[in-house]
């Protein structure tokens, strides 16, 4: 069996990602989430997890630090990394939106300010509607740009809306759904194709138990 | 103090001796293998037109050249993939018509890199272009000296990959979606985005049975034989099958190289299908996240510049190459040492400068200074021996073993002569 390192988007992801992997019997005895440690092996020290910041995890897994990451499709897309994107975990649910305290009409001949922790995904979105942008890049609490007179519009992620509401901003519109990824390095793919697949193939199943019972219990 | 980060720009790098020597060690095997083949070496200039690069349509994105103007305000690049210029020298050669051009060549490739902020803007590429031989032979053969020059470096580690850019573009026909959705659907292949794909083609006005091959083509990887046989069962026109067919036919061609087992098949290496025609290439080393090799058939691109010609080609990322060997612990670097370092006094320099002509004759590493300078070579780690030339006898200190012993010239030329020890690399 090949050694196989995985990167897992620390905090949530990566539990739901330790949780999933423990159900297709791969177990991390050191984990625990209250562990600072950053590296824990499995059982059989085949596998190791190493936990990094999101928007790291394309980095390690296209230079092949490491073989498998776990990480939301919104860092994906922003990341533009080349990267294969073999599974939708389908936890970690969320929507990629436009917010703003007022009506927005587009195409007013004037540049839209977008703010954003987003910006290739902005700049995507509003390409494709044809809408000339400024973009202001921010690191958090984006919500707060519109209504300080920053910036006309948003691109975030919101999971509930409860903040925007709070905050006086309305949905414009959902660019796309978004939810946790199971992305691997394609070198890896192509020469630890079968120990990659069975892991693969394990939270598959896992997965597809877990959705059965949802729909039975709804 | 200077600061150093600022003396050298992000992503280029100096090379130092015991690097070198193993860079050029590496890259001369490679060359002797491409020699072998009956390829030869060609050069193109470092810098050449913009327009030259524009014109063979999606090999380089624009962002990714480096651009200089000259003094009549045209714009030049430096070279960004040799390829494309060999093609241009192709298409000088074409009114002979029934010439098969074979050439290799090793030189440093610049390419601005945005998006991977670490890595090299300029690396050494060496590789071969087969130019006028449309047959799956010429495919085959370009494969199999790839191998040739891993198996020449002491790699038995590595993987090819084998694509057909014909197979999806046979799918294409089927489908009718304008450029955009292609590209996207093409992109989700390549990623192996299995359920997006899955998304797509639900939406799509095909047939289902179009609908199964569009779901099942990021599946087609692994066995050559095992995917073979499943692509064929998705075949839906003709050059679908005409590409099955060519592609099988190289992988019968390898095979005969004795090579199968390094291949597999991967239908869905589709992201240069604009510039390739039809069978890819793609070489990996276990271990190693990055792609060593990478090349195939690209029959349009000589007829950008007037000419008709088929070609096919490969090359090799020697710098990926040397840090894939590192990292699988197969380049012993040794450091380079001088055999010898004379040292006189100004009454017998003379008499020293013939014994070290001697000495560099026969292939030694000689490096010779004043008597007052002796301190600097006797704690040097990169010497062998001392010798000092001070009188008639000359005294030979041996840093190895730390011995000292005295001797006539002849004597010691004829140890040296005798000694069937190797003191140096050459």
């Amino acid at each position: 069996m090949d050694n196989i390192v995985i990167a897992a988007a620390k905090g949530r992801l990566a539990e739901e990602g330790i949780r999933l992997l423990e159900l297709s019997g791969i177990r991390f005895p050191d984990y625990s989430k209250k562990s600072r440690k950053l590296v824990f092996l499995s059982e059989d020290e085949n596998i190791k997890m190493v936990m990094v910041k999101p928007g790291d995890v394309p980095v390690y897994v296209e230079r092949g630090t490491c073989d498998i990451g776990i990480v939301g499709k919104d860092v994906l897309v922003e990341s533009r990394a080349n990267l294969y994107e073999i599974l939708d975990l389908g936890f970690g649910k969320c929507k990629m939106i436009t917010a703003a305290t007022r009506d927005i009409s587009l195409n007013r001949g004037k540049k839209l300010r977008v703010a954003t922790k987003y910006p290739n995904m902005a700049k995507d979105y509003f390409n494709n509607k044809g809408e000339m942008i400024d973009i202001i890049k921010l690191n958090g609490s984006v919500e707060l740009a519109p209504v300080m007179g920053l910036s006309d519009i948003i691109v975030d992620i919101v999971e509930t809306g409860k903040t925007l509401k709070e905050n006086g901003l309305h949905i414009v519109d959902t660019i796309c759904d978004l939810s946790a990824r199971l992305v691997v390095n394609k070198v890896s793919f192509k020469t630890k194709t079968e120990t990659i697949e069975k892991i693969v193939k394990s939270i598959q199943s896992i997965m597809g138990e877990e959705s059965e019972v949802n729909i039975e219990n709804s | 103090m200077v600061r150093l980060e600022n003396l050298i720009p992000q992503g280029v790098q100096d090379t130092h001796s015991n690097v070198y020597e193993v860079k050029e060690r590496i890259i001369s095997n490679i060359k002797q293998v491409f020699k072998t083949f009956g390829y030869r070496q060609i050069l193109t200039p470092t810098f050449e037109y913009y327009d030259l690069f524009l014109r063979a349509k999606r090999t380089i994105r624009k962002d990714e050249m480096f651009k200089l103007i000259d003094e009549k305000g045209e714009i030049l690049v430096l070279r960004p993939d040799i390829t494309t210029p060999i093609a241009r020298v192709a298409a000088s050669y074409s009114n002979q018509k029934d010439n098969r051009l074979k050439f290799f060549y090793s030189t440093n490739i610049f390419r601005i890199n945005r998006e991977n902020n670490c890595s090299r803007k300029e690396f050494t590429q060496a590789g071969i272009e087969y130019i006028g031989n449309n047959s799956e032979d010429a495919d085959g053969e370009i494969c199999a000296a790839a191998i040739e020059c891993f198996l020449k470096c002491n790699i038995a580690d590595f993987k090819i990959d084998l694509g057909q850019a014909a197979f999806f573009r046979g799918l294409v026909k089927e489908i009718d979606i304008d450029n955009e959705e292609i590209k996207k659907l093409k992109d989700l292949i390549e990623h192996k985005n299995f359920a997006e794909v899955k998304e797509i083609s639900r939406k799509l006005n095909v047939s289902e049975k179009v609908k199964d091959v569009i779901d099942k083509m990021p599946y087609l990887y692994g066995d050559a034989d095992k995917v073979l046989q499943m692509a064929k069962t998705l075949v839906l026109n003709k050059e679908m099958e005409d590409s099955l067919i060519n592609l099988q036919n190289v992988y019968k061609v390898i095979c005969d190289y004795g090579f199968g087992n390094f291949v597999s098949v991967d239908l869905g290496l589709i992201n240069h299908i604009d510039y390739y025609t039809g069978v890819i290439f793609k070489g990996y080393l276990n271990n190693y996240g990055k792609e060593v090799m990478s090349g195939g058939r690209y029959d349009d691109l000589v007829s950008e510049y007037g000419h008709e010609i088929p070609a096919t080609g490969m090359g090799i990322n020697v710098d990926e190459l040397i840090e894939a060997m590192e990292s699988m612990d197969l380049i012993d670097e040794k450091s380079s040492k001088t055999d010898f370092v004379l040292i006189y006094t100004e009454n017998y320099r003379k008499e020293a400068v013939i014994l070290s002509r001697k000495l560099r004759d026969w292939g030694k590493i000689v490096e010779t200074d004043k008597i007052e300078n002796t301190k600097k070579y006797t704690n040097a780690s990169d010497i062998t021996e001392i010798v000092s030339v001070k009188d008639e006898l000359l005294s030979v200190f041996d840093k190895n073993s730390g011995t000292e012993y005295k001797c006539t010239v002849a004597q010691f030329l004829n140890k040296v002569f005798n000694s069937k020890e190797v003191f140096s690399i050459h």
